[in-house]
Parts: C-alpha cells; sequence; structure tokens
C-alpha cells in the first residue's frame, strides 16, 4: 500500500470550480502583405481546425501571382467555388496589366477576375479570421494588403417544405427555412414593394447569426421600428440558436403565460402582417420568424380564415375562442359547481354524476388534478416518441387505461371526459404558445376554484383579465380590440367580414398609411 | 421590491385559504327531489305542533336493491327538523334541489306562513319550486309506489310541470304563494293532489285565504277557476250540441285561455266585468257531416260552448262570494290599480263579497279541419 | 413606463364612472327606493338622479378652472396647506370607507349566497388582494377592465328580462298615488345608488380631452339611471312592492323565480360573474385613493404607486372588518350614503365658493 505524501492532502483538488480563464483575443492588426506572413499569421486557425481548407494557386498572368484561397469545406458552394473562382483566376486571370502595384492590383482582380455576385475586402486580421468562419471564402494574394472576401455560401440545408405545424388548406404551402437569405427572399417575392425594408444584423458574440428586421416604410410605425432596433441592438449573449433567444429577449414582459409576439412558420402570414405594418424579425438558422407586435385576438387567426369566403371564415373564429375558454375553464367549473354550488346543476344531471362520483374513492379535486398529470404525461409521451410508436402510446393509453381506470373504479366518466375535452380544446388553439399558456393558466384557476367555488373561478378570471388588459407587445395594447375596445377593428376579430370591407388598416396597430384599399372596391362581380 | 411584495401576497393568500369551507364532495350528501309536510300526531300532546317532514332522496349509491330512500323526521320547526335529522342520518342535506314540495290538508289549514318562511329566506332554494297540497296526509304521496317512474319525485314534477300544458289545471310556484300572502287583494291557489298507493292524480284545486286553505274544489270547478283566474293553459273542452231536444253533435275544441277585466266604480259599488277568450282549433266531431253542409253549426258550436263556461263561472262565482268571501281569481289588482290607496285597507276585508262581477264567455273556433 | 399610465379617454371615463356608481346598490335599491314610495320607487330612482346631476356639473365646472393640477393642487390653492390638506385627507378617508364598506357587502352577500360556512374576512383578504393587483397597473388598465366588464354586466341585465314572464304590470299602477312626500323620501335613499360621480375630483387630469368630461358624465349617469330604472320596474312588476320589502336582495331573486328550460337556474351565470359588480367600484376607489395619496405624499407616482395600493387596500381590509354582522354591515353602507351626499353636493359648492372668493380677491388686489 502506498503511501500518500504528506503534502498531498493539502494540494487543492483539480476540478475546484468550473470556471477557467478564456482565451478569447484574436489579433488584431493589418494583414501582411506577403502571401507567407499573412498565412503565418493565420496558421494556428488554419492548423487546428481539420475543415478548414488552404488551397494555394497561382493567378494566370505575366508573371504569375501566387495566391492563396481559404475556406471552410461544406459550409461553401464547391461547384461555384471551382468553377467561378478557381477557374477563372488560374485559367484566364488578369488582362495585359500586370504591375505590382497592389491597390490598383486588387481592384482589377474584384473587377475583372473573380466571377461572383459579392465580394468586399477585409484589411484586418479579425475581420479576416471571422470573414473565413463566417463561411466566407478568403483570397490572398502576394504583395497585396487587402484579402478579397467571397460570399458563395452554400451547402446542405432545408428545401422549402410545406410548413410542419401550420398547416392550411387553401394557402401556400411555403415554409420557411433555416436559411436568412432564403427567407428574406420568399418575403421579397411576395411584396415586391421597393419600400420593404430589410435592415440586417447579427447577434450573438460566438454565433454571430445574422437577423434581418424587415418593415415596409412607409406603413410602420418609425416609432417601433426603431425601438424594435434599439432592443436588438442590446442583446448581448454569447450564441444566438433561434428565434426563441431573440424573442424572449426582446419581449415586453417575461413574467407572462401569454406570447407577446406572433412566431410564424408560413411566408404569407408574415408578409400580411407586414403590409399590416408590423415589423419581422428572421433570424438564420430558425425556421420560425417573429412579428412585433402582436394582439391577443390574432393568436386564434389562421390563414385559412382569410383564404375562404368571409361566412366560412367567420364561422370557425368563435369556436376557437370558446375552446380556449372551455379548455382553461371546463375542469374549474365542473370543480367549482359539483362541490359547491349542486342547485345550479339541472336534477338529472346531478343524480347521474353523483352516482358515477359515489363510485370513486378520493373527492374530485383529487381525481381531476391526477388525472390532469396523467393526460400531460400522456401528451408528452407522445412527442418523444418517434411517430408510429407515438400513435400506439396514443390508443393504448387513451382506450385501455381510460376504459381500465374506469372499470377499477380509479375515475368517473366525467372527469375523464371533461379533461379529454378541455386538453382537445387547447389544439384547437393555433398558436402554440398560447395553447401552452391556456393549459398553464388551467391550474391556479383550478386550485381557486376548488377552494373557493364560482367565486374562485371569477376571481381568477377576473386577475387574468386584469392581467391580459395590462401586457403590451412592443408598446401596443396586447388585448385590443377587446379593451380598448376599438370598433372599426372588430370586423377582423370574433368573425372576419367580407374581404373588400378591410378598407383601412387596424387601428390596434399604430401605422402610417391609413387606407388599403381604393374607395370603389366590392367583392364578387360589379 | 414588487416582486418580494408580491410572493408574500401569495404566501399571505395560501395562509388565508387554510381550508375549504364549503368544499362539500356530491357523493357524500343526499339530494331530496320532494318533500311533504305534516303534523306528526304521534307524540302525544304538547303545547307546540310537530311537523313530520317526509322527503324522497334518489339513492346515490350505485348497486342499492331501491333506486330511492324515504326520510321522515319531525321536530318543532323546520329548523329544529333538519337538526334532527343528523340524529339519524351523517350526510347534509342538498336543500336546493328540491323540485316539489306538498303539504298535506292540515298543515296547510293551519296557516303555510310559518312553514314557508324558511324556504323563502334560504338562498339556495329556487323561488320556481312547485307546492302542491295533499287531499289527505302529504307523507302518503311521497310514500306512493310508482312502478313507471324511477321515483315518485320525478312522477311529482313531471305532474306539476306539465298541468298547464294539456288541461285547464293550476300549479303554483313558492314565488306566486310568497306574493299572494304578502300582497293585499292576493289568495293563492294550489293544485290538489290525491293518492291510492301507486298513482298520484291531481284531485282539483286547494283554495286559500291568504296563506290558509279553506276549500278544495274538484276538477269542474277548478276549470272555472283557471279561466276566471286567468291562468293561460291549453285545455280540452268538450261540448254536446242539441237541436230540437235531439243531441246533434258532440264534439271537442282545444282551447287557449285568455281573459280581460275591466272595473267601473258608482260610488261604493264596484263593478267587475271578466271577458273570457276561449280560442283554439276543433279537432273532434262525432258526426261525420262535414260543416260545409251545415254553415251555422260553427256559430252554434261557439255558442254552446260559451254558455257553458259562462254558467259554470258564474256557479262559481257565487260560490265564491257567499261561501269563500275571498277574492280567488285575482281580480282585485285592478281595482287597486286605479285606488290604491283608498282601497288597500278594505280590500280584505269586505270587498269582493260586495262587488258586482259579471262574466262574459266568446269562444272562437280557428281551425276545423274542412275546406272552405 | 411613464405617467401615461394614468391617462384616461373621454370613452374610459364613460366606463369609469358606470362602474362606480354601480356597485352592490343595484341588489338593494330596489327594496330601499319601495319602502317609502311603494309602487312609485321609480319615480323616487328618476328624482334621485338629479342629486348626482347637480354634483357632475358643479364639479366639472370646477375642474374646468384647473385643467392639470390635479385634486391636491387645487385645494390647496384654495384653501392653503393646511386647509386644503386637511379636505384632501378628508376626501381620502371617504374613499376609504367607502370602498370598506363596499368591500363589506360584497363580501357578506357572497358569503350569504355562495360560500355560506367560509369566514368572510377570508373573502375580504382574496378580494383586497385582486383588486390591488388590479389596481396597481394604473388607470389606463383600470379603464380597460371597466370596459370590459361592462359588457358582461350588460348581457346579465338582459337575463333578468326571463322573469318578466311573471310579470303582473298592475303593480305600478296608479302611478303617482303614494304621494309626493313618501316620493321625495325615497329619493334621498335612491341617490346613494349613485355614488361615486365624486371620483371626477381625482380623475378629471388623467383625462386626454377635458371638452369631452361633461359628455362622458352625462352619458355614464344616463346609462346608470336606465339601469337601475330597469332594475326597479322589473323588481316592481315581479314582486310587488310589499313583497320586496321582505327580501333582502330583490335584484338577485329575480334570476331564481323562473324555471329555465335546459339551464334550471340563472344564477349560476350572475353568480360567475357577480365578482364584476364589487371589483369594479373597488378597483376605482382604490386607484384614486391612491393616487390622491400618492400626491400627496409628494411621492414619485411610478415608482410608489403600487406600495401606496397595497396599503391602501389593507386600511380598507381592516376597516371592512368592523361592522359585527350583516345588518350593521348595511347600516354603515347607509352612513356612506350620506357621506356621499355630503362629499357631493357641499364639496363642489365648498370649492366654488372659495373659488370665487379668491378670484374676487385677485380681481381687488
Amino acid at each position: 500500500m502506498r503511501k500518500l505524501p504528506r503534502n498531498a492532502r493539502l494540494k487543492k483538488p483539480v476540478s475546484d470550480t468550473n470556471k477557467r480563464d478564456a482565451v478569447t483575443s484574436l489579433p488584431t492588426g493589418a494583414l501582411p502583405p506577403k502571401l507567407d506572413e499573412a498565412l503565418e499569421v493565420l496558421r494556428p486557425w488554419l492548423d487546428k481546425n481539420g475543415d478548414v481548407i488552404q488551397r494555394l494557386f497561382k493567378v494566370k498572368g505575366n508573371p504569375p501571382i501566387p495566391a492563396a484561397a481559404l475556406y471552410i469545406e461544406g459550409v461553401i458552394d464547391s461547384t461555384e467555388f471551382n468553377r467561378d473562382v478557381l477557374y477563372p483566376l488560374m485559367m484566364h486571370g488578369l488582362g495585359a496589366d500586370n504591375e505590382n502595384q497592389s491597390d490598383y492590383l486588387i481592384n482589377t482582380i474584384l473587377q475583372t477576375a473573380v466571377a461572383t455576385g459579392q465580394i468586399t475586402k477585409a484589411y484586418h486580421t479579425d475581420d479576416v479570421l471571422h470573414a473565413l468562419f463566417d463561411g466566407f471564402v478568403i483570397l490572398l494574394f502576394d504583395h497585396m494588403a487587402e484579402a478579397l472576401v467571397i460570399d458563395i455560401r452554400g451547402g446542405e440545408m432545408r428545401s422549402v417544405q410545406e410548413p410542419i405545424v401550420d398547416k392550411s388548406i387553401s394557402g401556400p404551402r411555403e415554409g420557411f427555412v433555416e436559411n436568412l437569405v432564403v427567407n428574406v427572399a420568399l418575403i421579397r417575392r411576395k411584396i415586391r414593394d421597393p419600400n420593404l425594408v430589410v435592415y440586417r444584423t447579427t447577434v450573438g458574440q460566438r454565433s454571430r447569426t445574422d437577423v434581418a428586421v424587415l418593415y415596409i416604410e412607409d406603413v410602420a410605425d418609425p416609432a417601433i421600428v426603431a425601438e424594435m432596433k434599439k432592443r436588438i441592438d442590446e442583446i448581448n449573449i454569447d450564441v444566438d440558436l433561434s428565434a426563441g433567444y431573440i424573442n424572449q429577449l426582446i419581449e415586453d414582459n417575461p413574467y407572462t403565460v401569454f406570447p407577446l409576439s406572433r412566431v410564424v412558420e408560413r411566408t404569407d402570414i408574415a408578409a400580411a402582417d407586414l403590409a399590416e405594418g408590423r415589423v419581422v424579425v428572421i433570424s438564420d438558422q430558425s425556421p420560425l420568424v417573429l412579428i412585433y407586435p402582436a394582439l391577443f385576438i390574432e393568436m386564434f387567426q389562421t390563414a385559412e380564415d382569410y383564404y375562404e369566403k368571409a361566412m366560412v371564415g367567420s364561422f370557425w373564429r368563435p369556436f376557437r375562442l370558446l375552446a380556449f375558454f372551455l379548455a382553461v375553464s371546463l375542469p374549474s367549473l365542473y370543480i367549482a359547481l359539483l362541490s359547491f354550488q349542486p342547485e345550479l346543476i339541472p336534477l338529472d344531471l346531478l343524480i347521474s354524476m353523483a352516482r358515477a362520483r359515489a363510485m370513486v374513492p378520493y373527492p374530485v379535486v383529487f381525481e381531476t388534478i391526477i388525472q390532469l398529470t396523467i393526460i400531460q404525461f400522456i401528451i408528452e409521451a407522445g412527442l418523444r416518441l418517434p411517430n408510429p410508436l407515438g400513435q400506439t402510446i396514443g390508443v393504448v393509453s387513451g382506450i385501455i387505461l381510460g376504459q381500465a381506470a374506469i372499470t377499477a373504479k380509479l375515475a368517473s366518466p366525467e372527469v375523464i371526459i371533461i379533461i379529454a375535452i378541455a386538453t382537445i380544446a387547447t389544439f384547437c388553439i393555433p398558436n402554440y404558445g398560447m395553447a401552452m399558456a391556456a393549459r398553464i393558466i388551467n391550474i391556479p384557476l383550478l386550485i381557486l376554484s376548488a377552494t373557493f367555488g364560482l367565486f374562485g373561478f371569477s376571481l381568477g378570471w377576473l386577475l387574468i383579465i386584469a392581467h391580459l388588459s395590462g401586457l403590451t407587445s412592443a408598446g401596443v395594447p396586447y388585448f385590443a380590440p377587446f379593451a380598448p375596445f376599438r370598433f372599426s377593428d372588430l370586423h377582423d376579430s370574433i368573425i372576419r367580414i367580407f374581404l373588400w370591407k378591410f378598407k383601412n388598416r387596424p387601428a390596434s396597430i399604430p401605422h402610417q398609411d391609413q387606407k388599403r384599399q381604393g374607395d370603389g372596391q366590392r367583392g364578387g362581380a360589379q | 421590491m414588487l416582486k418580494r411584495v408580491g410572493l408574500s401576497a401569495l404566501l399571505c393568500l395560501c395562509l388565508v385559504m387554510g381550508g375549504c369551507w364549503d368544499a362539500n364532495d356530491i357523493e357524500d350528501m343526499t339530494i331530496p327531489t320532494a318533500a311533504s309536510y305534516d303534523i306528526d300526531h304521534t307524540g302525544g300532546q304538547s303545547t307546540l305542533r310537530r311537523y313530520l317532514i317526509t322527503t324522497l332522496n334518489p339513492n346515490l349509491i350505485p348497486d342499492a336493491p331501491k333506486k330511492y330512500r324515504i326520510e321522515a323526521i319531525s321536530g318543532q320547526t323546520i329548523g329544529e327538523i333538519r337538526s334532527n335529522r343528523h340524529f339519524q342520518s351523517p350526510r347534509p342535506y342538498v336543500v336546493g334541489m328540491i323540485q316539489v314540495n306538498v303539504f298535506s290538508k292540515e298543515v296547510a289549514g293551519l296557516g303555510l306562513r310559518s312553514t314557508t318562511d324558511i324556504l323563502y329566506r334560504s338562498p339556495a332554494i329556487s323561488n320556481a319550486l312547485m307546492l302542491a297540497v295533499a287531499t289527505g296526509r302529504g307523507d302518503e304521496i311521497i310514500k306512493t309506489r310508482s312502478e313507471n317512474y324511477q321515483d315518485v319525485g320525478y312522477l311529482l314534477i313531471d305532474l306539476l310541470h306539465n298541468a298547464k300544458k294539456n288541461n285547464f289545471m293550476v300549479s303554483t310556484t313558492l314565488h306566486e304563494l310568497a306574493r299572494c300572502i304578502f300582497t293585499p287583494g292576493r289568495n293563492p291557489v294550489m293544485p290538489a293532489l290525491q293518492t291510492d298507493g301507486k298513482n298520484i292524480i291531481h284531485a282539483g284545486t286547494a283554495i286559500f285565504k291568504r296563506d290558509r286553505l279553506i276549500d278544495i274544489i274538484d276538477e269542474h270547478e277548478t276549470r272555472s277557476l283557471v279561466l276566471l283566474r286567468g291562468i293561460e293553459a291549453h285545455g280540452y273542452i268538450k261540448y254536446v250540441l242539441e237541436r230540437e231536444g235531439n243531441v246533434a253533435d258532440v264534439g271537442t275544441i282545444f282551447a287557449k285561455n285568455s281573459r280581460k277585466v275591466e272595473v267601473t266604480r258608482q260610488g261604493d259599488q264596484f263593478t267587475f266585468n271578466i271577458k273570457i277568450l276561449l280560442q283554439g282549433p276543433l279537432v273532434e266531431r262525432f258526426t261525420n257531416q262535414p260543416l260545409l253542409a251545415d254553415p251555422q253549426a260553427l256559430t252554434e258550436i261557439e255558442n254552446q260552448i260559451a254558455t257553458d263556461i259562462r254558467q259554470e263561472a258564474e256557479a262559481f262565482i257565487e260560490k265564491m262570494q257567499n261561501d269563500y268571501q275571498i277574492d280567488c281569481i285575482d281580480i282585485s289588482k285592478y281595482a287597486l290599480a286605479h285606488w290604491r290607496q283608498e282601497l288597500t285597507p278594505v280590500i280584505d276585508k269586505d270587498f269582493i263579497d260586495k262587488a258586482d262581477i259579471k262574466v262574459q264567455v266568446k269562444v272562437k273556433i280557428i281551425n276545423t279541419g274542412d275546406l272552405d | 413606463m411613464n405617467s401615461s399610465r394614468f391617462q384616461m379617454t373621454s370613452k374610459q371615463l364613460v366606463f369609469f364612472l358606470l362602474g362606480t356608481m354601480i356597485a352592490t346598490g343595484i341588489l338593494t335599491l330596489p327594496r330601499v327606493a319601495s319602502k317609502e314610495a311603494g309602487p312609485d320607487a321609480w319615480i323616487a330612482v328618476l328624482i334621485g338622479a338629479l342629486v348626482p346631476l347637480l354634483s357632475l356639473f358643479m364639479i366639472e365646472r370646477l375642474c374646468r378652472q384647473f385643467p392639470d393640477q390635479g385634486f391636491i393642487d387645487m385645494s390647496i390653492e384654495l384653501f392653503g396647506r393646511y386647509l386644503g390638506g386637511f379636505l384632501v385627507l378628508l376626501f381620502m378617508a371617504y374613499g376609504l370607507f367607502f370602498s370598506a364598506v363596499v368591500v363589506r357587502v360584497f363580501a357578506e352577500i357572497t358569503v350569504i349566497y355562495m360560500l355560506p360556512r367560509t369566514p368572510q374576512y377570508v373573502i375580504v383578504v382574496l378580494l383586497s388582494l385582486g383588486i390591488a393587483y388590479a389596481a396597481a397597473k394604473g388607470a389606463k388598465v383600470v379603464g380597460r377592465i371597466n370596459e370590459l366588464i361592462f359588457y358582461i354586466f350588460l348581457l346579465l341585465l338582459l337575463l333578468t328580462f326571463t322573469s318578466l314572464r311573471l310579470a303582473e304590470f298592475t303593480y305600478l299602477l296608479p302611478i303617482g298615488d303614494s304621494g309626493i312626500t313618501a316620493i321625495l323620501k325615497s329619493s334621498l335613499s335612491t341617490s346613494w345608488a349613485f355614488a361615486g360621480v365624486e371620483i371626477l375630483f381625482v380623475v378629471y387630469p388623467m383625462i386626454t380631452r377635458k371638452d369631452k368630461v361633461i359628455k362622458a358624465g352625462l352619458t355614464a349617469l344616463g346609462i346608470a339611471l336606465i339601469l337601475y330604472l330597469i332594475a326597479t320596474m322589473i323588481c316592481l312588476v315581479v314582486y310587488g312592492a310589499s313583497l320586496m320589502q321582505q327580501v333582502l336582495f330583490p335584484t338577485l331573486g329575480l334570476l331564481k323565480v323562473v324555471d329555465f328550460p335546459l339551464i334550471h337556474r340563472l344564477e349560476f351565470l350572475f353568480l360567475a360573474f357577480w365578482l364584476g359588480f364589487g371589483a369594479r367600484p373597488l378597483m376605482n376607489f382604490t386607484m384614486a385613493t391612491s393616487f390622491n395619496c400618492t400626491g400627496f405624499l409628494g411621492l414619485d407616482v411610478n415608482k410608489h404607486y403600487p406600495k401606496i395600493v397595497l396599503v391602501v387596500m389593507l386600511i380598507t381590509g381592516i376597516i371592512a372588518e368592523f361592522p359585527r354582522n350583516t345588518i350593521q354591515a348595511l347600516q354603515w353602507s347607509s352612513y356612506a350614503g350620506y357621506a356621499f351626499l355630503i362629499i357631493a353636493l357641499v364639496y363642489p359648492v365648498l370649492y366654488h365658493l372659495a373659488a370665487m372668493v379668491r378670484k374676487g380677491g385677485d380681481v381687488n388686489a
């Protein structure tokens, strides 16, 4: 047995803390003009990373100019690189003038020799490094102080497909993808107005994610645009992995369950909202875009409502609002009535409910909470499992478990029905964030109703309404057009009136250009 | 800072909600659907009457042999009865679900104000509670073993709810009773029920003076009462048409009634003019002769019915003025509407028996089923 | 967040005033009015509305001379620091007392009708916390909530029309038979139902368009009058003046008298929305009193207002516990009615006199 040295116990263990000192500094300063020296400066990054490709070549000319191309494989479009960067430079090179004056020469190369669309010049080492890791191709030429930065980004990515969550039957089937350029292009194709402004910025110290803020300049309220830009610029985080990160950092009030912005994956919704004067925030690497400001009522609107006829569109909206109300209130109302005010239930219903309850050994509150929990488990499990298994679990749990529970006298049919209806109602809500919010609010309301009956129920709703009335989204009251009551906007809230009556933009969203239709517009044939 | 305050408010809330004081599990309660009030004669004499309340409670235990349970408790006040109940049964009542209350003839004769006071004050009990009087004892009605209904409570509910739909019968709610007791010049009427152990039938109507029962009238007089009192009901009225001493036609109309009352005054003599209008289709005729061939028949039928009704009504009014001496057809309110301050002190004492009440009946047959 | 939290449009003012006026009074008004006046209770309601009308006009004229200064500055300017401060304190005390009475009556009614075994201090605490949360959001939000609840309340009122099936219109006749003295005596009590107009004192500076104030006030008063008239008349025809004296809360009983086909009891809709009745005047008064208090203590509105709301609510809750039982609570509400008359009539008159004196003094000087 080896004896520990005397001072072993006095030494501090290795992992005392998880903190380490970070090594973050990139060399600043200009790039050396000579190719070898430049490559020497960049050597550490070129050697450490196996996917950074260094291609040395000579530009055709008299004499040929040594050059190096640096890029990360997989992030650029290799075909384009070979065909439009290497080929012209190596096969055709420059024209006649081949003097060694670096300024003039780099311009010549830039203007005549490289056949790509986007090229800029970079001077400083850290700019070059940032550009390299952003996915651009760096061209270094001997005896030239500037490097050329070429944007031919490509590589594998998801193609434009039907949106996964927000499907529609009669609308376009385009959903956003993970590439910012493609997303912005999708919107540009829908709104070809020269006044549509795309403001580009980056978010995230390490992820350096491109973020675009879109708005139509003569429609959107300048104050809101300025506010959104300011908020995005003030974000100071390491990585921005999706629009969700940005959403949480720029929203008005993080202490609420309700979604304060609209998160869409459909291009037509984004375009329509732009036309109403809203601001769209698109983040690279995220197929979901954010729309500010958003209203409570919009969480219950789908694109489908606008493509179908007015009567059809108006029919479904009250259903969704009713679904929200039921999802939040039904279990609470059931407990409040049954336990506190049984006189208010019709006699026959009450007797049959009471007989059903007499079978179950525990009180109705416990049963409701247990079943709510079990339904949440089932939903979560359905999400985790791969598709074929997920559906089986749904059938198994739903039918067999429910039936077995009733037979074993551990659950009563009414409570199962009520919880099931409430849960199905949450799925009717088009906006995912709102559906989650509905499920969450269910629980405090349940507790209030279980202790104080109908009084607790209405107190809970009073608090919810007070809360909703005080919320703002980008400074705009969230609960409009209900509070403050905007009569002119009601035509598009609970019902959806004929499209030719949408003469003005919604009053609830601040905007500049009031009219959005000509005066003589009428529906149907004239 | 505000968050801390909010959290402490939440904590305070949790402390306050230290108990659900009112939460009741429905399966642990007894739900009476019908109740009856009697005088308890067992137990000898005492200075204060003892009431006996019998309630019908559907059985909530799923595998019980009988679908309902009858509880009978006695006490000197309704409140005492409720507390005495708990000596026998631990489960509290859901009082608000009672749909029908039956009073025995005895209790009604002693005055209903005392027994209905708690009903009217209780916030849980609906004022649309149906009331009835039993021709004998109330608990016999409750104990009727009905074969066709789940329990007799449902039978009673249906019987009383549908009273006015197909026959000229009375139905009274608690609200109506309270209104009549407290408003000068009105007197309630209640349906009277009779049982033979297996079935319950409508035996007529109970006439009240203020809150005390004074008489029970039979079905024929009930019809006059309903028509005179203006209770809007639908019912079948039969007619027998005689011509030259022979029966020419027998048939029925299904009429809806309405009334209009006018009151005029000459000094101290008040004259009421009650106009009863009956209209409805002709639903049955024994002769096969179409009316086309006999154009006066329609008018004759109408006149015959009108005469029959008028004679019955006048007979009833005479009985009312001479025997009862109260207004059970609810016409004093029209007099009060004109001369309220003056008449309110006297309206219950000498008014109606001195007034002159005239009746006019008009019958309109709307559809005859004949082409014309 | 800036002090734009405390701005209201004139349309919101309509609902704000309505919300403050229509409190638990609507439940007892028919009975109180018909005690002396009998079937002519509705005439008493009409006459009773003259008091708030007068008060409204006086307050608006007064505040027009001091458009942006607010209640406190105006008092201090007219009466000097000490007397002015005392008047403001008195007003605040009135606000607290009124809120306490409303909380207590509301809690009593809730206990009687909905939660018989729950001790009423629990209801008072719950309600206070909920109201504090809503009132702490500022006048703008309070105005919005008022508006929303009003529309729900309209629906409820429509429900009472179902009881008209049992209506006896003869109960209203003959009109005017009770005599003018009886009607006038009743009007005194019915004017209490309109308590809440004086809140205009505090709220006036919050309104953005001052020229629309009088129109908003008249609209609110008109709607309140119509609603009270409807409630009174329906109660009169369904109950009759004599029976109403026996029923503590006749308006509530209206929903119990008829058996509806599917939902046999309509009350549950009423009870579910019942909270709106109690919540609105409480919210409004708390907001006004806290706003007043914040100004009085010279504190910054944005930072300290929510805390003051809590303190105000706490004091209100404590005062609400003083009456020992329901009858005493209803007695206190009649005291609150007298206090309303003083504040609504005497205060504006006093202020007008002071303004005239001051103006006269200025002219001379």
